[in-house]
């Protein structure tokens, strides 16, 4: 008869016994005990939640009524009307160019803000303080807020939707050409400076050529983003299809309001193909 | 035409190093010296010093007998432009073209931001960066990117640069120390002869004893920021040059500059 373990002989090489745990005292937790503070956030983020969940009527019942709704919206949708595809047309080159507009104007204006604040070209600590809280705070307000305010400011129409634009372009823009020139080798930007070249030279000759293809993709998201965010502040009345969709809809013209969703998603689908495929070639 | 004097200058950087202590030597016009020390002795600091990208902390540099430690704006780049700089890290603008790169050269000479883009140069002053390219055999790449040429075609161009200030001082930094064996000699060569048909004041740091050998008429050392060696190359023998790096290996390393293969080089 084979014995069960053949091999099994009393090693004089003898090992530690695995199943003490005395053996190490010291041994990691399998996962890092948490803080206090982290229960803390843990339970507040709980509580929000839950809150959230019932603040909003999240229930079963309310979703599948929802999906009926929905149900019925498509089926009233169905099918799309075109009859009104001119005007929508109209509508939708009328955001396109409120971006465009929107959005070169932003960036023209990023520039000079973007050096003012980059730690390499500002002129003075206190300037970049005063600059990056600016470019913070046209960041952190909404494009809709912006466009509200305008509103009231210049009135319903496309200006204002073009002005909410510029702010929430700077905003973006400026923040990443800034951190885009800090990111320059200082290299070639000392060679221009020991030949004798003054601060603008530096930053014309050195500084903006090695960051251009970078301020050209982020311009590209830019427009990318100014052109979603022209359709929505048209609901505020900024001028665009946001206005017609809203007309649509308010008027439970739902066939039409299809329309104009289908025609938005071809124009910011086909945005953004042209946008990658212009940052593929400047890259 | 212009003569360097540098009075006994020292360097303390912010951080508490002593980079340079009581530095001084004259260098005439158009008379050349290679500068030598291992990594950290303050060979570069000294340089820099030469052309105000830094300031010394104590003394003062006059090239051409004017006091280049205490000029600011206008003067400042009014004199740099007379001071070429070649760097160890060739610090071209990478994704513009040699010809755009050698036009920046003019730029202490221009007024106005646009001064020296390729769009509102002079036609003088392309023509001049064309001859400049010329002179360092570059002309036929004159449209290429910086960044698609090589080590040596890059510090190439870095010259022509230098040739487009129409300096009367050259301060190379290294200038091979990037290179190959091959394309380092060919730079020293091009540097060596622009300088001398031009009558420039040169002073260029070197690593290599061998390369120092061939084209050093003054050799001036440094040990921890101190001048130890300012004689004529005939004067200097190999021991003291060897003894200069025998002791490189205590100090500190900054690890910055690649190859030390110095000793090999004076046995070779």
């Amino acid at each position: 008869m084979r014995p069960a373990f053949p091999c099994h002989k009393p090693s004089t090489l003898e090992k530690p016994a695995m199943n003490q745990p005395s053996q190490y005292r010291d041994m990691p937790t399998r996962v890092a005990t948490p803080s206090i503070f982290t229960w803390l956030i843990l339970v507040i983020f709980l509580a929000l939640f839950i809150q959230g969940l019932s603040g909003a009527g999240f229930t079963p019942d309310r979703l599948l009524r929802g999906a009926g709704n929905l149900g019925s919206f498509f089926a009233q949708a169905m099918p799309p009307d075109f009859s009104r595809i001119g005007p929508i047309a109209k509508a939708m080159y009328e955001t396109f160019q409120m971006a465009l507009v929107g959005v070169t104007f932003g960036v023209i204006l990023s520039l000079p803000m973007a050096l003012l604040c980059a730690r390499n070209t500002s002129p003075a600590a206190p300037v970049r303080v005063v600059c990056r809280g600016t470019v913070a705070t046209l960041r952190t307000i909404p494009d809709l807020v912006w466009a509200l305010i305008f509103v009231v400011a210049v009135g319903l129409g496309p200006l204002a939707g073009i002005l909410a634009i510029i702010m929430d372009t700077i905003g973006f823009c400026a923040r990443f050409f800034s951190e885009r020139v800090e990111e320059i080798r200082p290299g070639p930007s000392e060679a221009l400076a020991s030949t004798g070249a003054g601060r603008m030279q530096v930053i014309t000759g050195a500084v903006l050529p090695e960051a251009f293809p970078s301020f050209v993709a982020t311009s590209l998201f830019a427009v990318e983003k100014a052109v979603r965010s022209a359709v929505v502040l048209g609901l505020v009345g900024a001028g665009g299809i946001g206005v017609e969709l809203n007309t649509a809809m308010t008027m439970f013209r739902y066939d039409q309001a299809l329309t104009i969703i289908m025609i938005i998603l071809v124009v910011v689908i086909g945005v953004e193909q042209l946008s990658s495929a212009i940052r593929r070639r400047v890259l | 035409m212009r003569d360097i004097r540098v009075h006994d200058i020292s360097k303390v950087f912010p951080n508490g190093t002593r980079a340079l202590d009581k530095v001084g030597f004259e260098l005439g016009a158009g008379e050349s010296a290679v500068l030598l020390g291992h990594n950290g002795s303050g060979k570069s600091t000294l340089l820099r010093c030469l052309n105000a990208l830094e300031r010394p902390t104590a003394g003062r540099v006059e090239v051409g007998g004017i006091n280049l430690t205490s000029a600011r704006g206008a003067s400042l780049r009014m004199l740099r432009r007379d001071i070429g700089v070649v760097f160890q890290r060739i610090n071209l603008v990478p994704n513009l073209s040699a010809f755009q790169n050698v036009l920046f050269g003019a730029m202490g000479r221009q007024r106005g931001l646009l001064g020296s883009l390729s769009i509102t140069a002079s036609a003088e002053d392309r023509a001049f960066a064309m001859h400049c390219l010329e002179r360092v055999s570059m002309a036929h790449l004159a449209s290429q990117r910086a960044d698609t040429l090589s080590g040596g075609q890059q510090q190439r161009v870095a010259i022509a640069r230098t040739l487009m200030q129409r300096p009367s001082v050259i301060l190379a930094d290294e200038p091979i120390a990037a290179l190959d064996p091959k394309a380092g000699q060919r730079v020293m060569e091009l540097l060596w002869s622009v300088a001398r048909d031009e009558g420039m004041t040169v002073i260029c740091t070197l690593h290599n004893l061998s390369v120092a050998r061939i084209y050093g008429e003054r050799f001036i050392a440094l040990v921890s920021g101190r001048k130890v060696i300012d004689a004529p190359a005939a004067k200097v023998s190999d021991a003291d040059l060897k003894a200069l790096y025998a002791d490189a290996d205590t100090a500190e390393d900054d690890g910055d500059a690649p190859g030390l293969s110095m000793p090999q080089a004076v046995n070779a």
